[in-house]
């Protein structure tokens, strides 16, 4: 699978054990540009509203909101800002539920922080793909529309 | 700018004017991997449907189906193949007709060649877009999905 460097990339990390969010956002900040930090759901989803990060990593079990109702009201505010989900085997029978919301990809916890960079490669990957797109739709747009040959 | 994606793009030109068909297919063919004409409308969408080319470029005034008339019954086989509209001052009644036909770009005869090429490397670039797109998708479907987890 093509990747894609990280540097440029924030992350919100969403997680309720202070202990794994430490480990990992301080593994991550080696890798992206920023690392944004959520204990609960329902802090999460005020930090994406105002960080608006590119890619969301969630944990499912968390206190306040979890990980399957936040994901939802993100993907009301946003469509398309990728969300990966992390769990443990406790929490499997939940992940059902984040089936329809347009999750990127899911990891086991423990996460394996190779594998973890692997998926945000892949998935900023994509995310590169739209902003190309977009670029040359707005060339064929400004260049070549209609209205400029409409006298 | 010409890119790279042109070149592996077949491409169909359908114009009624002989002379300008000569004149454009032959500057045209060298710089894509295969070039159809076809002089009519209606000769047009057999060829579209014999060929299924990447691009498809068509001139608005045309006997026995003109251009508009064929990129509506292009649209009802194919909703997203990229139709280019070439247009002399004349047609201009004619090109709001294709509204709504999906049209991705206009332009004005005579043409100039390099906006021509400008144009269609923009449009391959993005078909390349899409297909990487595609490919990562479902590499990042088979790879981080729900089953991964083994529920």
């Amino acid at each position: 699978m093509s990747s894609a460097s990280l540097d440029d990339i924030t992350i919100l990390y969403v997680e309720d054990d202070k202990s794994i969010r430490d480990i990992y956002s301080e593994q991550l900040r080696t890798k992206v540009k920023e690392v944004y930090t959520a204990s609960n759901g329902e802090d999460g989803y005020l930090k994406f509203q105002s960080i608006h990060p590119d890619i969301i990593i969630t944990d499912i079990m968390m206190p306040i909101l979890d990980g399957v109702e936040m994901s939802k009201k993100i993907r009301q505010d946003d469509e398309f800002v990728p969300i990966i989900i992390t769990s443990t085997s406790n929490d499997r029978q939940y992940l059902y539920k984040t089936l329809d919301i347009g999750i990127h990809g899911y990891m086991s916890k423990p996460i394996n922080f190779n594998e973890l960079v692997d998926l945000l490669q892949s998935v900023n990957k994509l995310l590169q793909l739209d902003n190309e797109k977009k670029i040359h739709e707005k060339i064929l747009k400004d260049r070549f529309n209609m209205q400029r040959l409409l006298v | 700018m010409i890119n790279n994606y042109l070149k592996d793009m077949t491409i169909l030109y359908v114009e009624d004017d002989k002379t300008l068909l000569s004149v454009y297919s032959e500057q045209l063919k060298d710089k894509v991997k295969k070039l159809y004409l076809a002089e009519n409308g209606q000769e047009g969408y057999e060829k579209f449907l014999e060929h299924q080319p990447d691009i498809i470029i068509a001139d608005i005034m045309m006997p026995v189906l003109n251009g508009v008339a064929m990129t509506r019954k292009i649209r009802d086989k194919d909703s997203s193949i990229p139709i280019v509209i070439t247009t002399s001052s004349d047609d201009q009644g004619y090109l709001t007709d294709t509204l709504g036909l999906g049209v991705q770009g206009y332009l004005a005869k005579p043409v100039n060649f390099d906006e021509l090429l400008d144009l269609l490397s923009t449009i391959s670039k993005l078909i390349q877009i899409e297909k990487e797109k595609t490919s990562q998708k479902k590499a990042l479907q088979e790879q981080y999905n729900i089953d991964m987890l083994h529920i």
